[in-house]
């Protein structure tokens, strides 16, 4: 399940439950692109995260990307084992997503 | 053993219908030669006796059916025709498997294996008068390529394997994840993986179904070659996958130095010798230099990296004999090095202020040699922790014999390694979390049963490296915990109010109060509710985490993360005016930017609102009253201490930084907020904060 | 949550085989005669991998894998065939539909478990 709302620095808060996976990677894009232009920023809570897979992953990076791109927010708040677990598994550490909001 | 007799049977009397089947089939191609699916039932059925056949050791069956079958997809195909010679063949062909399984079953007599000699003999005869080839000899011998047989324990020679896999950017679908591949390669020994992200494009041009990703692998493992190509033979014919062996570990008494960075990169293709030189001269690391100037991405230069640590270490371990040192020699070597580390890092901040190439270069090569002495001298101190796991064994089997248990004890990554002091204070809080699992976790054989559990329970043990961190695991299969019970107890202790509205994992860490004990009476194993909030302590004092996450009916899994050493923390490197302070990452869940009039919104509260969430914050300036010089834009570092959020506010967030720890001297010792202090490449004192006590002085 | 598996085979010993090893195991496990038979419980019920032979009545191995592919939940389905021989014409049209890999007869129950246990964490 994905939700949304805006918080009150103008970026989207993107709240995902269940799956950051495969199954849900093309619906994820298509809420993260209008994110990024409709708002300051992205945040995404994956705190509800359960099943994560490389395309997850995969995602991240690439919204993180994008934001470079943009020079907009992107952040990734929450706490998810399963997010956790594949970030070790695929060699990535947590410490190469941002925590830290960018300064402009 | 009884289970696979029932399978034999059930396979005997599949044949049987199999074989009847035959027959009727047999009739009705006589009656219709055209009959094509008449045929088709014909060849699966041999096709089913063949393949079952060798599933349950009926060997000689299924090399017979395979002859059959041969001829079955001959006429199936149309290249042999239905005759009566054929027919003939098939019948009897069918009474001799008939034969042979009642032979089997030991209620027959035993069938003349020149009969069947001759069926094939025949058999063969008439394809290749119809010029089909005739079946080959034996059937093909089967080799299941992907079985992963339980590892022998073989004495072997460890190699060093560079691999760079490069998924086919639709692996997916084929059901495949890469990550299956990556945690195979791991399994197989010690296995330093780095995602290559370059190729992820941004999301307008992201297909999200399409992997872009790719990964180099260094791995060192006793496996051959083969066994590490075995991994991609599902994924071979669409993945690229190079695999090369970059060492094999030689005995020699030489102590070879480990290959540099730069040769590294050059043999892996990654650059060309040119550029490499070009790099050369300057005063940064070359890995640095090459990240900046945008010839190569940072991961790649991790990657080797990782492999230079590697063959590094088959180099030192080439020659292993011990030594034993008493263990304060060994702290004051660290102590000395520490020193060592912070002084080079001022001499390398003053050598950069003067255009002095000579001076520059030997600073440099200092600076390379700094860092290996000071692995080198943290690794002296790293033990597996395989020992410590040793001793719960004995702990749980006397322990599950003494509840009427029946547990068994896990256990995973013994090979991992960790400071010595870490490893020795994780004794006690380890041998409680598993007197607890066994204890409160793990049920009664009966009570198991009824649940549809097996009766014996496991724990399992395990431990992992995690970037700069170790993750220590104790998992149960056993009741998990109840979210009412501690609920009620927590609300009873006045350790939580009545009515608060808790996550379950929060309601979870109310067992690490101090005092809380759920266990409806006590026993002599899991004492009397003091513990969990020493281990917690303990723990902490590490400058580590617990964490602990519970299914009801299903078990309950404790996460200890530690870090690998004392000496050395991640932290996150903030300042205040012009002063700097070190927090530790472990700790830190995010930062928040915030202007001051937002502040004074709320302020005499001291609580900010971030994002809907009501985090309690002290501004760090107040508390070590640093005067009021507030720019216009504070940060704020939110962090996750003793399960509570709570914010720090600084002037500016400066990044991560690797912090070698010094100790305070004993004047400062009242001073309990400040754990240590690091010193800076400039020669400035960055103190590091303890969140624990600015929490409890909140 | 225990994972399902289906077994789409044609020969009971086999299936029972297969059933029994993964129920061991602790996965839940749903058999299915042949391709048709699989193809209609799959219509109704999650599924969290297949393994499936390839010479079946009524849908064979292949076409099952083709229909199952089709369908977007099953876009992602690890899909192992049990072939019976390496038989590397068939293991490639297997590929070419879809299948994720494959374990060839006969096997013993360890080894099939290995496999699901490796493409299942």
């Amino acid at each position: 399940m994905i939700s949304g709302n805006q918080d009150k620095n103008g970026n989207l808060v993107i709240k995902i439950e269940g799956s950051l996976s495969a199954y849900n990677a093309g619906d994820i894009k298509d809420r993260l692109l209008t994110g990024f232009t409709n708002h300051q920023g992205v945040i995404l809570d994956i705190n509800g995260v359960t099943e994560c897979d490389t395309l997850g992953i995969q995602l991240l990076l690439s919204a993180r990307k994008t934001a470079e791109m943009l020079n907009k927010t992107f952040n990734v708040t929450g706490d998810s084992p399963s997010v956790q677990d594949m970030l070790t598994g695929l060699g990535l550490e947590a410490e190469d997503f941002p925590c830290v909001l960018k300064e402009d | 053993m009884n289970e696979s007799n029932r399978f034999i049977e059930e396979f005997c009397h599949e044949a049987e219908e199999l074989l009847s089947g035959v027959e009727d089939a047999v009739l009705d191609i006589e009656e219709n030669p055209g009959d094509q699916e008449a045929v088709n039932r014909l060849f699966r059925a041999m096709h089913t006796i063949k393949g079952s056949g060798s599933m349950f050791g009926f060997d000689a069956i299924a090399e017979f059916s395979h002859h059959v079958e041969t001829a079955m997809d001959k006429v199936r195909n149309g290249t042999v025709p239905v005759t009566k010679t054929l027919i003939d063949l098939i019948l009897v062909s069918r009474d001799r498997i008939t034969a042979m399984l009642a032979e089997a079953n030991g209620d027959g007599p035993p069938a003349d294996p020149r009969e069947g000699e001759k069926i094939i003999a025949s058999l063969k005869a008439l394809l290749s008068s119809h010029g089909a080839a005739a079946p080959d000899e034996n059937p093909p011998k089967e080799t299941p390529e992907q079985a992963s047989e339980p590892a022998k324990p073989v004495q072997q020679n460890q190699a060093v394997y560079r691999i760079r896999f490069s998924p086919d950017p639709d692996i997916f679908f084929t059901g495949m994840d890469p990550v299956i591949l990556l945690y195979d390669l791991a399994d197989m020994g010690e296995c330093s993986v780095v995602a290559q992200t370059e190729k992820v494009p941004d999301l307008e041009n992201l297909s999200p179904e399409s992997c872009y990703l790719f990964w180099d692998i260094i791995l060192t493992t006793a496996k051959r070659i083969n066994a590490v190509k075995d991994v991609f033979v599902f994924v071979e014919d669409k993945c690229k996958i190079d695999i090369k062996t970059v060492e094999e570990e030689v005995i020699t008494s030489e102590q070879m130095p480990g290959p540099r960075l730069g040769d590294i990169l050059v043999e892996r293709g990654d650059i060309d010798r040119k550029t490499l030189d070009k790099q050369f001269g300057t005063r940064k690391k070359i890995g640095e230099r090459l990240v900046e100037s945008g010839a190569l991405s940072k991961e790649k230069i991790k990657s080797a990296l990782n492999e230079q640590t590697v063959v590094s270490k088959m180099h030192k371990s080439a020659a292993a004999s011990t030594v034993r040192v008493p263990s304060d020699r060994l702290d004051k070597l660290i102590n000395l090095v520490g020193e060592l580390v912070i002084n080079q890092a001022r001499l390398t901040q003053v050598a950069s202020n003067r255009e002095d190439t000579d001076l520059g270069e030997s600073v440099e090569e200092i600076e390379r040699l700094t860092g290996e002495l000071r692995d080198s001298v943290l690794n002296i101190r790293m033990m597996p922790i395989g020992t410590t796991f040793n001793k719960f064994r004995r702990l749980v089997r006397d322990l599950s014999s003494q509840l009427n248990k029946e547990i068994e004890l896990v256990t995973h990554g013994a090979e991992t390694e960790l400071d010595k002091t870490v490893l020795e204070r994780l004794d006690d809080p380890l041998i409680h979390l598993i007197r607890n699992s066994l204890d409160h976790g793990v049920e009664p054989p009966g009570l198991r049963e009824l649940k549809g559990k097996p009766a014996k329970g496991t724990i399992i043990l395990s431990a992992r490296h995690k970037g700069t961190n170790v993750v220590i695991t104790i998992q149960d299969d056993g009741a998990g915990l109840n979210v009412d019970t501690i609920r009620q107890k927590a609300v009873e202790k006045g350790l939580i109010p009545e009515n608060a509205e808790l996550s379950d994992k929060k309601i979870f860490a109310q067992i690490f109060a101090p005092g809380f004990s759920t266990a409806k009476e006590v026993t002599s194993i899991s004492g009397r509710g003091v513990g969990m909030d020493v281990v917690k302590r303990t723990i902490e004092s590490l400058r580590g985490r617990i964490d602990i996450d519970s299914v009801p009916g299903e078990g309950t899994k404790i996460t200890l993360i530690l870090p690998l050493t004392l000496a050395i923390i991640n932290g996150l490197l903030v300042s205040i005016d012009d002063d700097f302070f070190v927090l530790p990452l472990m700790s830190v869940e995010e930062c928040v930017e915030i202007k001051s009039k937002e502040i004074e919104m709320i302020n005499g509260r001291n609580i900010l609102n971030v994002r809907g969430d009501m985090v309690p914050y002290i501004r760090l300036r107040d508390r070590f009253h640093m005067g009021n010089r507030r720019p216009e834009k504070e940060h704020i570092v939110i962090t996750d201490v003793n399960d509570s959020r709570i914010g720090f506010v600084v002037d500016h967030v400066i990044g991560g930084h690797q912090t070698v720890i010094k100790p305070l001297g004993p004047a400062f010792k009242n001073i309990k907020d400040i754990s240590g202090a690091t010193i800076l490449g400039d020669g400035t004192v960055a103190l590091i904060l303890d969140t624990n006590v600015l929490l409890e002085s909140a | 949550m225990a994972k399902v598996i289906m077994t789409a085979d044609d020969s009971t010993s086999i299936r029972q085989m297969v059933s029994f090893t993964l129920n061991q195991a602790g996965y839940d496990v749903i058999e299915a005669e042949d391709g048709l038979d699989a193809a209609d419980k799959l219509a109704g019920i999650h599924v969290d991998m297949l393994l499936t032979d390839l010479n079946m009545p009524n849908k064979n191995g292949l076409e099952l894998i083709e229909w199952v592919r089709s369908m977007p939940r099953f876009k992602f389905m690890p899909i192992i065939m049990l072939t019976t021989e390496a038989e590397t014409e068939m293991k490639q049209k297997g590929k070419a539909a879809g299948a994720t890999g494959w374990i060839v007869k006969p096997f013993k129950p360890e080894q099939l478990l290995a496999l699901v246990k490796r493409i299942l964490r």
